[in-house]
């Protein structure tokens, strides 16, 4: 049999691909190896502390908080609060899972910085300790939120792999507070947090700012022994004061939020934000269309319908005595309305130049209540974090507030009442000091009413110096007053058109909430689904 | 004022690969390749992957035997090839956590420096694919008919994934060597020139298929997406659909009373009912089936074209037979975004006491709309089609009218894109669609076109 070899082709070859002759071994030289970082450089501790900042909490957060409340009305759109608002949210809701994946990111920071903090040369101890002490504020806060919403859950001090967060199960209510309480107790006692700092560091975590946390995380369990002596501290010790304006008392409340009086002497944590660096463009859903917004969270008749008269009394009893003009409802009230919420014919936004920005025809409800596209469903429009030195597309550095001395007054105001010691020196030192800050005037708002409903006057008053700050919906689900509050139909302002059905309030949306389900959150489906731990909250 | 972004990083390969050709005759066709590449992207101990091929063909119309059967089919070549490929595109330090620091924060309103941890997983390796392609080639009517058919299995191991992971773990998903998928499929391509008096037609055609399924995972399964939910796992294809099962409407209270109904929910006569899978009486994410997914099957297109005295024609049509798409949101929600959404034509057959074999749910809007957006079948449309793709007809003027002028060639066309589509989306959505099922997208545009080619 013949046989050719047409072709027989051999070739072999030894190739190094990439730019040049690298060892396979190539260490990253714009960034550190987990391995390096701890090790080399005495800034890694503060540069991983500075991250842990960036995730306390948000503009957006803040203001979205109150949308889940009786304060405020969210428009449905994806991934928002309203279905949280109105009671139809599922365990695939994306809001709730976002919470729950941003706080345990926010919990992992924390964790890197506290678990490799030793490794780090040439920290001096002291310093080495206001870090730690910083972390583990910051991560006490970030299980607040999370416990608070959710009840039970996974809890960990490390930086836990894949496999254990597969694997992890939640941790009992109880245990997570106390441990939290037990971190923060360390931090206070041990006296690790300076009571200020200097220029380049104001926005860190002071002693006070870790007392205030404390205290929330007590008032939340209603422990008012606690609240009361924490708060009594950082009134008597911390130095704080109402910001009043020195130049306008008029402005002194709204002149509290204003970027030109950041980190003003009521301020014990605020979120940093800079302009042109690092900004937040969260005006933009709740200023008027007017003024380049798009309202899609915008203020609650119910929220309106709780600022007092001018006299102290407040709308129900003003109307049952026949003193209240249904066609000029927004006279003789509390100034602070004015300085959250614009109303038509009431007191515009002021502008950069000093001048007035009205609400114009195109900001109001049209025929029979029907809100065109951009225009609050409310007919109210938020005021509170109006920053007129905002640049191109409504953004914005402003810091929002996280915890001011005000609320410290109102959770030291409302521990007494609760424990049954209010009396008029605390009146005095609190809801006088904050109504007479806020331009009441008449003695019979601002003189000690007595005990008579002082609970409720009190709830009344951190319900309207604290709205849109994100306080209300935690205050409701710790008072378990939601089914109260949240269920029904929530309104915007009075239009004609529906005369004769809730008292011609116009109808926003009907919500539900059900006490026996809706106090906890559903843990997220998403990671019950990958982890079989996991439990679920009852009823959900 | 805006920090630029920016970053650089180096990634090497070794690779060393030998390759043998034997061709004997044109008829015996025979190639081996080895390949053996230490990729940086992975770890020490990890680098190392050898990748041998071999492929082989046969002529045989070029044997003595076909001399007979010449005539009637002038070629017919037999191939087959079997190899393993590897995937190692993933980027460089997946193996590490690294540390980037940036001017990510700021204090006072001055910038300072923060951290990002990269999140890694330090046992990843390369991704391996075993292919095997048999397949032949077959010229009838002088070569004017072509035939040529393929099939193929390819097995896919230690599949680099980003596994979704918990949020608990706090960090993004790392690539994970996940596990293994087998992908399968066939190809049928024609080509067919022929002339019928004087007119020139050509034809040609294409029809392919191919599956896959979840082999190996290690018995885990990921759920990911909210309001579209997909599963991988063991024994279906990647990311199958994963939703509860519609099961008509409720009619009246007496039906809801006899439930099952959501968690949580109180629905109206007019609502979707579903199936209650594990029959404990509630609607949960207990209850979510596999129920399809959105991979094409059954591809084609088929060209024809003629040309006669300088007229032409031709025409394309394409299509899938057979595919799933969970449609979401403003696409086939009415009202949706309580106000935003729009209402289209398809929620006109919607339920109403009087029309209770009705196509669509009673309409709702806000907190009412929560029982029937929950992620069911409902929402998953059949999107196979055929479309008209383009059609075309030109003429060329006649060479010798035109050299008087010194034109080399002189050819007006009119066409039309997009002509024609048959298929059973709702709300006129383009079933080539491949987002994420909401309307936001750009529909197809239909394109006319008329034109005029001009060559000096």
């Amino acid at each position: 049999m013949k046989t050719t070899i047409k072709t027989l082709i051999l070739s072999a070859a030894v190739m190094a691909g990439a730019s040049s002759c690298l060892s396979l071994d190539t260490p990253p030289y714009d960034r550190e190896t987990d391995l390096t970082y701890w090790t080399e450089n005495p800034d890694a501790a503060v540069n991983a502390l500075n991250s842990c900042y960036n995730t306390i909490t948000s503009m957006q957060e803040q203001l979205w908080s109150d949308t889940m409340s009786d304060n405020a009305y969210m428009i449905d759109q994806e991934g928002n609060t309203n279905a949280i608002g109105n009671g139809s949210f599922t365990s695939s809701e994306y809001y709730v899972e976002l919470v729950w994946d941003s706080r345990y990111s926010g919990i992992r920071y924390c964790n890197e910085l506290l678990t490799n903090i030793d490794k780090v040369p040439g920290l001096e101890n002291s310093l080495k300790n206001r870090y730690i002490a910083e972390a583990k504020v910051i991560r006490a806060y970030h299980y607040y939120e999370l416990f608070t919403k959710f009840g039970d859950v996974p809890y960990t001090e490390d930086v836990i792999s894949i496999a254990e967060s597969q694997t992890i199960s939640r941790t009992p209510r109880a245990e997570v507070v106390s441990n939290i309480l037990a971190d923060l107790s360390e931090v206070i006692d041990g006296d690790y947090l300076p009571a200020s700092y200097d220029e380049a560091d104001k926005g860190r975590i002071t002693k006070w700012a870790a007392m205030a946390v404390k205290a929330k995380i007590h008032l939340f369990e209603s422990q008012w022994d606690e609240v009361k002596s924490l708060t009594s501290r950082i009134i008597t010790e911390g130095g704080f004061s109402l910001f009043r304006d020195p130049s306008d008392a008029s402005k002194s409340y709204s002149g509290l939020f204003e970027i030109a009086n950041e980190g003003n002497s009521e301020v014990i944590l605020d979120v940093q934000y800079t302009p042109y660096a690092r900004e937040h463009r969260d005006q933009y859903n709740f200023l008027p269309p007017s003024l380049g917004g798009y309202a899609s969270m915008s203020p609650l008749q119910e929220l309106v319908d709780s600022y007092i008269m001018l006299d102290g009394r407040t709308v129900e009893q003003a109307k049952a005595e026949g003193d209240f003009d249904e066609d000029s409802p927004y006279d003789n009230r509390d100034p602070r309305l004015k300085a959250t919420i614009a109303y038509p014919g009431g007191p515009g936004y002021i502008l950069a130049d000093g001048s007035e920005h009205v609400l114009a025809d195109g900001d109001m409800l049209g025929e029979g209540g029907t809100a065109a596209s951009g225009v609050s469903p409310t007919g109210y429009y938020f005021k509170k974090f109006w920053d007129n030195t905002y640049r191109a597309e409504l953004y914005s550095g402003l810091n929002p507030i996280v915890i001011r001395y005000a609320d410290v007054l109102l959770m030291y105001a409302e521990a007494l009442a609760e424990l049954g010691e209010f009396d008029a020196t605390a009146w005095d030192l609190t809801i006088r000091d904050i109504r007479s800050r806020a331009g009441f005037t008449a003695a019979s708002a601002l003189d000690y009413p007595g005990n008579d409903n002082i609970i409720e006057t009190i709830r009344n008053e951190r319900r309207c110096e604290l709205a849109f700050e994100g306080l209300r919906h935690k205050d409701i689900m710790r008072w378990r007053i939601a089914e109260n509050v949240m269920d029904g139909w929530c309104h915007g302002m009075k239009i004609n058109a529906t005369i004769g059905v809730d008292d011609g309030y116009k109808r926003v949306e009907q919500r539900s909430f059900d006490a026996a389900k809706h106090y906890l959150w559903p843990i997220p489906q998403a990671d019950r689904d990958l982890n079989g731990n996991l439990t679920q909250n009852p009823n959900w | 004022m805006w920090p630029t972004g920016g970053g650089a990083s180096d990634w090497s390969m070794y690779s060393g690969f030998a390759r043998i050709n034997y061709n004997y005759d044109e008829r015996y066709l025979l190639e081996f390749n080895i390949r053996n590449d230490y990729s940086s992207y992975f770890a020490k101990g990890n680098r190392s992957g050898i990748f041998p091929s071999v492929s082989a063909g046969w002529r045989v119309s070029s044997e003595k035997f076909w001399d007979r059967i010449r005539e009637y089919i002038p070629s017919f070549k037999i191939r087959g090839s079997y190899g393993l490929v590897g995937n190692n595109r993933i980027g460089s330090y997946q193996y590490m956590q690294t540390v980037t620091v940036t001017q990510g924060g700021s204090f006072n309103n001055e910038l300072v420096n923060t951290v990002s941890y990269s999140s890694a997983n330090p046992d990843v390796r390369w991704e391996k694919t075993a292919m095997a392609d048999i397949g032949f080639d077959m010229g009838l009517l002088k070569n004017n008919l072509n035939i040529s058919f393929d099939w193929f299995h390819n097995r896919t191991s230690d599949i680099l994934f980003g596994l979704p992971v918990p949020g608990i773990f706090g960090n993004g998903s790392p690539y994970q060597n996940a596990g293994v998928v087998a992908t399968s499929g066939w190809e049928l391509s024609l080509s067919y020139y022929f002339k019928t008096g004087p007119v020139n037609h050509t034809f040609s055609g294409n029809v392919s298929d191919s599956w896959n399924k979840v082999v190996d995972i290690k018995g885990t399964q990921s759920i990911s997406g909210t309001d579209v939910q997909t599963i991988l796992t063991e024994g279906y294809p990647m990311w199958s659909y994963y939703a509860l099962k519609s099961d008509g409407f409720f009619q009246n209270e007496e039906e809801i009373a006899a439930g099952p109904i959501p968690d949580g929910l109180t629905p109206k006569p007019g609502d979707i009912r579903y199936v209650d899978k594990n029959d404990d009486g509630r609607i949960n994410s207990e209850d979510r089936f596999i129920v399809g997914n959105d991979f094409p099957r059954y591809l084609f297109s088929f060209t024809y074209g003629f040309e006669v005295k300088g007229f032409d024609f031709s025409m394309m049509w394409q299509g899938v037979g057979k595919r799933s798409k969970w449609m979401r949101g403003e696409a086939v929600e009415a009202f949706h975004n309580n106000n935003e959404g729009p209402v289209l034509d398809m929620h006109l057959d919607r339920w109403t006491p009087s029309n209770p074999d009705a196509t669509y749910p009673r309409l709702t809007r806000g907190s009412e709309s929560a029982n029937n957006v929950l992620g069911s079948d409902f929402w998953i449309k059949d999107a196979k089609y055929i479309r008209l793709k383009n059609v075309q007809v030109g003429y060329t003027f006649p060479k010798k009218w035109m050299s008087k002028v010194k034109i080399q060639n002189f050819r007006v066309y009119a066409s039309l894109q997009n002509a024609l589509t048959f298929s059973a989306m709702p709300g006129g959505w383009d079933p080539e669609y491949t987002g994420d099922g909401s309307g936001r997208s750009y529909p197809v545009a239909r394109v006319f076109s008329l034109g005029v080619n001009l060559k000096f």
